[in-house]
């Protein structure tokens, strides 16, 4: 015990006293995450498709422009302007900036849309109930007026968007035209009907349909920047301990304190103990700093605040598991790598390669399927995919074991590894 | 009546994997207890390999090594509880001051509490560093770093020393301590194993001396029997340069 702690205390000093080496653990991944949160975050929100900002002329301004005004709002999917500099658009003013690509989507609602949609419909419920005598029809049908509307869309917009206007823009105009049809029907019975009794529309659909995510609790959390990039950048810091951790293996092999402790009876195994508990302990409070970061720092810069789930427990395992494995792979690189440079070079590309295909860059369901099957031989995958579980999944401590248990397993087998190569050195 | 044996060599031969030939061949050597046992030979002559063996750090390919009539590697620990080692590179952490690498090193050989204190008070007040035990050791000159080098050695009282070039590249003052004190440390009944370049130095420490070269002790016994027998060379320099050629070693 005396050994392991006089270790651990050494261990602490040099880490304290080496500047650089505290800014590659703490500072630099908190920058990261800011930096990397900022960039994404718009990506983000249309991969949500919360924000996609679609352009509206409203020239019928009648039921039918306001139906779709309003119904278009009221989704969340679409933010609509009407207006620009305080100015309303115009068709040309539409049309220029969708051909131009400062936005994506533009509506053009034609004048006279709702009136010609109300005669329709009353010619419609004439013939109807004229039962095929053309010549008890009181309404003439006019030719040249139609209820139009227009959708404009910038040639590069994704087809899920395109497809996503068009749904809602069909919901919208069946929803009014069946209101229209009803009121033109109203009129007509009304002379029936007897004194005092009114029809009144329904509107809403007899047929309801339920949504619910497939995990139990919060439902309402969706993945967005924050949400990956805190957890991603985070496994991605933890794992590049490596490159302080194995400059401080290096160093003392490099200036024969390593040779002195494997010279002293137990000494070796214990010195490479307390660098794994010390280090362990800068992943958690790394680990701690980052959540912070999440939760504290980045709603300020109007971010959306990081949602923690409600399992405390699973999330502690889950980071320790992921801090071991960062641990034992430095430890590995450490024990095998010649030099700094070395170290360095392979330490840091190695975890760059691993945390693309493990979806810290990119999320691993917006890969292509063959890298979608490949990412799961990155560690920082099975570290990002448990935080996911917790974090968006609700997952408790049985939830993330395969992802915890997988990274246990990764340090135990750097682990060996590594004492491996230190024994065959020894021949 | 003959000293006791510390460490004995029999027939040892290590080659490196990968290689054929052998980085010492068939090496047997007695050193006896408290000798100040010079190895000396050019660069890649197989000293290190040798010392390292001695150690424990390298298992020999063939043949036996006992320490204080232990057999290595079977008794391994408590061996290399009795040993100390200065390598030649300053093993010490230059970020912490001088009484925390030593308080660090006592520790990890189970020194602690009031005796490590005093230990520590006393090998720094004997090599000249009571006065800066608090400074950290990147700002120590070169001669002070390989004082304290030794001091991290010693501190558990080994009573077999190997030491690695300890007076490589300091100042003359410095050496004087370091040479003073081993000679302490060998009356006090230290065994010493020692390899140096310095032939002089050796000529005048060493109550033994081996020379070593291509992996093989090529002659071996006290100084002064060494330099009788070559009546034709008048010290150790001129008989390393005569049996080892003047060819330079640069491997």
């Amino acid at each position: 015990m005396l050994k392991l702690r006089s270790s651990i205390i050494k261990e602490i000093l040099v880490l304290i006293r080496d500047m650089a080496g505290l800014a590659i653990l703490f500072v630099m991944p908190m920058v990261l995450i800011f930096v990397m949160t900022l960039i994404q975050d718009s990506t983000f929100r249309k991969l949500d498709e919360t924000y996609l900002e679609v352009l509206v002329v409203n020239n019928d301004l009648d039921s039918l422009g306001m139906a779709i005004e309003q119904g278009l709002a009221s989704t969340g999917f679409f933010s609509v302007k009407t207006s620009l500099d305080d100015q309303n658009i115009s068709e040309q003013v539409l049309h220029q900036h969708i051909s131009e690509g400062n936005y994506q989507i533009g509506i053009l609602i034609k004048e006279g849309s709702t009136k010609a949609l109300r005669e329709k419909a009353k010619i419609l419920i004439e013939k109807a109930l004229a039962e095929g005598n053309a010549d008890s029809l009181r309404y003439e049908p006019d030719s040249s007026r139609t209820a139009t509307v227009v959708v404009y869309f910038d040639p590069v917009i994704k087809n899920s968007f395109k497809q996503s206007v068009m749904n809602a823009l069909d919901n919208f105009t069946s929803k009014i035209e069946s209101k229209i049809i009803f009121q033109a029907f109203t009129e007509e019975v009304k002379p029936l009907l007897p004194e005092g009794s009114e029809l009144s529309f329904l509107g809403e659909s007899g047929i309801t349909i339920e949504q619910t995510y497939a995990s139990n609790k919060y439902n309402e959390v969706l993945p967005n920047s924050v949400q990956h990039n805190v957890p991603a950048w985070t496994v991605f810091a933890m794992f590049f301990i490596i490159i302080p951790l194995t400059g401080n293996i290096i160093k003392e092999r490099e200036d024969g304190s390593a040779l002195r402790l494997k010279l002293m009876p137990g000494s070796y195994i214990t010195v490479l103990l307390s660098k794994i508990i010390v280090y362990l302990v800068v992943c958690l409070i790394q680990f701690f700093l980052m959540l912070m970061v999440g939760i504290i720092f980045l709603p300020l810069l109007g971010m959306p605040t990081l949602e923690l789930g409600s399992h405390p427990g699973a999330l502690i395992i889950l980071s320790l598991s992921v801090a071991l494995a960062a641990t034992g792979y430095g430890v590995l690189l450490g024990t095998i790598a010649t030099s700094h440079e070395q170290a360095a070079s392979f330490g840091s590309v190695s975890v760059i390669i691993l945390a693309a295909i493990g979806g810290i860059w990119v999320p691993v369901y917006m890969m292509p399927p063959i890298m979608q099957k490949i990412s799961i031989i990155s560690p920082l995958n099975w570290g990002v995919d448990g935080f996911y579980d917790v974090f968006l999944r609700g997952a408790d401590l049985q939830k993330i074991i395969p992802q915890a248990l997988s990274l246990i397993l990764f340090c135990v087998v750097t682990m060996l590894l590594a004492f491996q190569y230190e024994r065959l050195k020894k021949t | 009546m003959n000293p006791k044996t510390v460490i004995q060599l029999e027939n040892i031969t290590k080659f490196y994997r990968g290689t054929t030939d052998p980085a010492v061949k068939n090496i047997s050597l007695q050193i006896p207890e408290n000798a100040i046992f010079g190895l000396l030979g050019p660069n890649g002559a197989g000293k290190t390999t040798t010392v390292n063996m001695l150690c424990g750090l390298l298992k020999p390919t063939r043949g036996e090594i006992r320490v204080n009539g232990l057999l290595l590697p079977d008794h391994l620990k408590k061996i290399r509880q009795e040993i100390g080692v200065v390598p030649q590179d300053i093993a010490l952490y230059p970020t912490l001051t001088a009484n925390e690498n030593l308080r660090f090193f006592g520790n990890m050989y189970g020194l602690k509490g009031t005796i490590l204190k005093k230990r520590i008070a006393q090998c720094l007040n004997l090599l000249g560093l009571e006065e800066k035990a608090q400074r950290k050791v990147k700002t120590y000159s070169g001669g002070m770093k390989r004082r304290l080098n030794l001091i991290a050695g010693i501190l558990h009282q080994p009573k077999i020393l190997f030491l690695d070039e300890p007076t490589v590249g300091i100042d003359v003052q410095s050496r004087n301590v370091i040479l003073t004190y081993l000679k302490e440390l060998n009356i006090d009944g230290t065994t010493i194993i020692y390899t140096s370049h310095y032939l002089e130095e050796a000529e005048n420490l060493c109550t033994h001396i081996a020379i070593i070269d291509y992996g093989e002790i090529i002659i071996e016994g006290r100084p002064e029997q060494l330099i009788q027998s070559k009546p034709e060379y008048t010290d150790l320099e001129t008989i390393f340069l005569h049996l080892t050629g003047r060819r330079l070693r640069d491997n």
